[in-house]
């Protein structure tokens, strides 16, 4: 059991114990909270996953955006009545849940929601080109594994300074470029993160912007679609909202 | 990654062992819990609340939670943005444009919203 | 296992002790504060306890321990006993990414002065610090006063509203120093200053340092104002405001959950501060040009020898603390700077009102920081596009 499973378990845990408590709690408020926990704990998870800038958007975005406006509407309306009824023991709540159950056994069933597990290397989610064999293929003498960097010697105490001066302005070489944007797993990388493991978010950002501009495009169209359609329901419920 | 998130935890524990030993400390130094009913109230400028729960709060504070959320998308699709475009402007100048797009989009989303009086606040 | 068992008791140990400094400079700040304002009004601030008035931070925590722990009827009792730490735990997260200091070297482990060097750096600060939201609402909501509730809800609309800008603001930063790690910011600001266009590097002026403000001064602004509005420090604490809501969302609250809402806030005030200083002001390194990190180290192994016989430490090794020593107390002295100019803030200017507030956040700040950063962008794509 190293540290890392140790750290998934804990998270797993929480993650789903506090998604456990926003379904079956009764107070509206609490199960927000617990929502917002649960978002944070899925950051910290994508953040043991070397997904970094993904783990920092989630808590940015999820936690501290979506679940703040969530939080804060639950709060304004006095949800007591709408709880109990959701609570209620009828035929048709009981029909609602065998649905949504059966609809999610289908969809795991035929593959659609498949998980492709693979094992202690996630090098072919980010690089689709890549087979089996290319996982066992050294990059420059290292075989791309999450390794941890051991500190250095005491003689070596002028290191840690000399990486951080430098010049940004330096360029990269046409053969690092290369290395980056194509096979997605970064042993070295000066510019951005400086990350000794694949995932980083150069390399992200460099596949974002070169290879999936048209869905970036398309999310810059679904957000302004968004913030019309806020304006528009705002407007249509007058100025102030009533509360009993 | 470990030694990036480990430090961040223990961060945590030590804050929150700090909180419940300190205000468990501070609740046994403290005088005995007192309750008058001064002190139960809400308090409304020492004088007896109306304490009614119907109170009509403005749709405003929904609308800047959600134009937030809108707009910080939009800030989070910068970040990395902003990482590459230098490297990214050796290849084309295509990195400039796109990014010009996205924000000339989003300018006219902010621009709506501020005609349409959604801005004119509290 | 035992020697990284050792560096996990040591780094723990660091981790509290950055804690308790950040928790201990909190009664100094106020200090400066009261003494500060009272100097600035004309009259005498706490002067009986102690020299100068230093133990009255002292003897009021000692009140607050002593004060009776009570709790509202109608409050949300788990809630109420946490939001205090829910306020607090941003803000030390936030400072956890900060780096005070470079890093030394003592019998063989080298140690860095930071909680965590975390890659992801000022976009983890961020994120972390959105969550600050989280302690108003519930304060806010637990105290089951709709005074509390309403002062609550302005305070995070406030808050979310400058996060926007602040965001926006720094996006120039990143683009200048193509990086998120705040330790290789600081690098990049040391040395005269220097840009390079087209390919070739000019060095103007090569008596002002590499720092970030030349490069970024509407950023600056922008960050600096907005970094009021998220500590909710007047001019923007209207939230908290004295003469409308009382104490706005920790109304209910008194004792040391009380104070824990001032740490918070202090704590929050600090971390930003220090992000000004990297982000524009070179963070910890020395201003003047050739004084960056190994330079010092250079100046300090030749002059070290005390140290390394007082604390039988080899060369480099007591270079490297001195070398701690130095930019740290740099790194104070520019953070100091910074903590007294929003003091000098706060009891010159008056309070906004909300609409104004709200209209400068979402009016003025938004749309200013988006033209900083189309104005960034063409001039970098002036300056490296070389279509040859």
């Amino acid at each position: 059991m190293t540290v890392e499973d140790l750290l998934f378990h804990s998270f797993a845990v929480m993650a789903v114990l506090s998604a456990l408590f926003v379904v079956f709690n009764r107070n509206p408020v609490y199960s927000a909270l617990f929502l917002a926990l649960c978002m944070s704990v899925l950051g910290a998870m994508f953040f043991t996953l070397n997904a970094y800038f993904v783990a920092v958007a989630q808590i940015t975005v999820y936690a501290g955006a979506v679940m703040v406006l969530f939080v804060m509407v639950v709060m304004l309306f006095d949800l007591k009545r709408e709880a109990e009824e959701i609570l209620k023991f009828s035929p048709v709540t009981l029909a609602k849940v065998l649905a949504a159950a059966l609809l999610c056994g289908f969809l795991v069933g035929t593959g659609w929601l498949g998980v492709t597990a693979v094992k202690g290397n996630l090098a072919l989610h980010l690089a689709p080109s890549a087979t089996a064999a290319d996982l066992e293929k050294p990059i420059d003498g290292k075989i791309p594994r999450m390794e941890e960097k051991k500190e250095t010697s005491p003689d070596e105490a002028r290191e840690p300074l000399a990486k951080v001066s430098g010049n940004p302005d330096e360029d990269l070489t046409a053969a690092e470029e290369a290395r980056l944007v194509e096979n997605a797993t970064v042993p070295e990388s000066r510019v951005g993160g400086g990350l000794e493991e694949f995932g980083s978010t150069v390399t992200l950002s460099r596949v974002l912007f070169s290879k999936f501009v048209f869905a970036f495009e398309a999310v810059s169209a679904l957000l302004l679609v968004a913030i019309v359609g806020a304006v528009a329901l705002a407007r249509s419920k007058g100025g102030t909202h009533h509360v009993s | 990654m470990i030694q990036q998130l480990a430090p961040i935890l223990v961060l945590i524990a030590v804050v929150v062992i700090f909180s419940v030993v300190a205000i468990f400390l501070t609740s046994l130094t403290g005088p005995k819990k007192n309750p008058t009913i001064a002190k139960q109230m809400p308090y409304e400028c020492g004088v007896p609340g109306i304490n009614v729960r119907t109170t009509k709060f403005p749709v405003k504070f929904y609308l800047t939670a959600i134009l937030f959320i809108l707009f910080d998308i939009e800030v989070i699709f910068l970040y990395p943005w902003a990482l590459v475009f230098s490297d990214l402007l050796k290849k084309s100048p295509f990195v400039f444009i796109e990014m010009m797009i996205f924000m000339v989009i989003l300018t006219f989303g902010l621009f709506y919203v501020w005609k349409g009086q959604a801005l004119d606040w509290d | 296992m035992g020697d990284g068992l050792l560096e996990f008791i040591v780094n723990t140990v660091k981790i509290a002790l950055i804690f308790f400094a950040v928790v201990s400079t909190v009664p100094l700040l106020v200090w400066v504060e009261r003494r500060g304002s009272a100097f600035m009004q004309n009259r005498l601030g706490p002067n009986r306890v102690g020299p100068l008035g230093l133990l009255q931070l002292a003897a009021d925590a000692v009140k607050f321990i002593f004060k009776e722990p009570f709790v509202p009827e109608a409050a949300d009792k788990a809630l109420y006993f946490m939001a205090p730490a829910l306020c607090l735990l941003p803000a030390m997260l936030t400072f956890a990414a900060i780096p005070l200091s470079t890093p030394f070297t003592v019998g063989g482990h080298t140690f860095k002065m930071q909680v965590t060097d975390i890659n992801v750096g000022i976009v983890y600060i961020f994120a972390v610090a959105s969550l600050g939201v989280y302690g108003i609402l519930v304060a806010g909501w637990s105290s089951s006063n709709k005074y509390s509730l309403l002062g609550a809800l302005r305070a995070s609309s406030q808050m979310i509203s400058y996060e926007v800008a602040m965001g926006l603001s720094i996006i120039g930063v990143i683009l200048k120093y193509k990086t998120f790690d705040l330790t290789k910011m600081i690098g990049a600001q040391t040395g005269p200053f220097n840009f390079t266009w087209q390919g070739h590097n000019f060095e103007p002026l090569s008596w002002l340092p590499n720092w970030g403000i030349f490069f970024q001064p509407v950023a600056f602004i922008l960050f600096f104002t907005a970094g009021f509005a998220e500590t909710n420090r007047l001019p923007f604490d209207l939230p908290e405001g004295e003469a409308e809501l009382v104490a706005g969302y920790h109304t209910e609250y008194g004792g040391f959950k009380f104070n824990m809402f001032f740490m918070g806030e202090y704590g929050h005030m600090m971390t930003s501060a220090a992000l000004i200083t990297i982000l524009f002001f070179g963070g910890y390194a020395l201003p003047w040009a050739g004084g960056g990190p190994v330079q010092v180290q250079e100046f300090w192994l030749s002059h070290s020898t005390w140290l390394s016989q007082t604390l039988s430490l080899s060369a480099s090794e007591a270079a490297s603390v001195l070398t701690m020593v130095t930019h740290l107390a740099c790194f104070s002295a520019k953070m100091g700077f910074f903590l007294f100019v929003y003091i000098w803030v706060r009891w010159t200017l008056p309070r906004f009102r909300y609409d104004q507030l709200m209209d400068l956040g979402w009016k003025t700040m938004l749309p200013w920081s988006l033209a900083n950063l189309g104005a960034t962008t063409a001039l970098m794509f002036f300056a490296r596009y070389n279509p040859l």
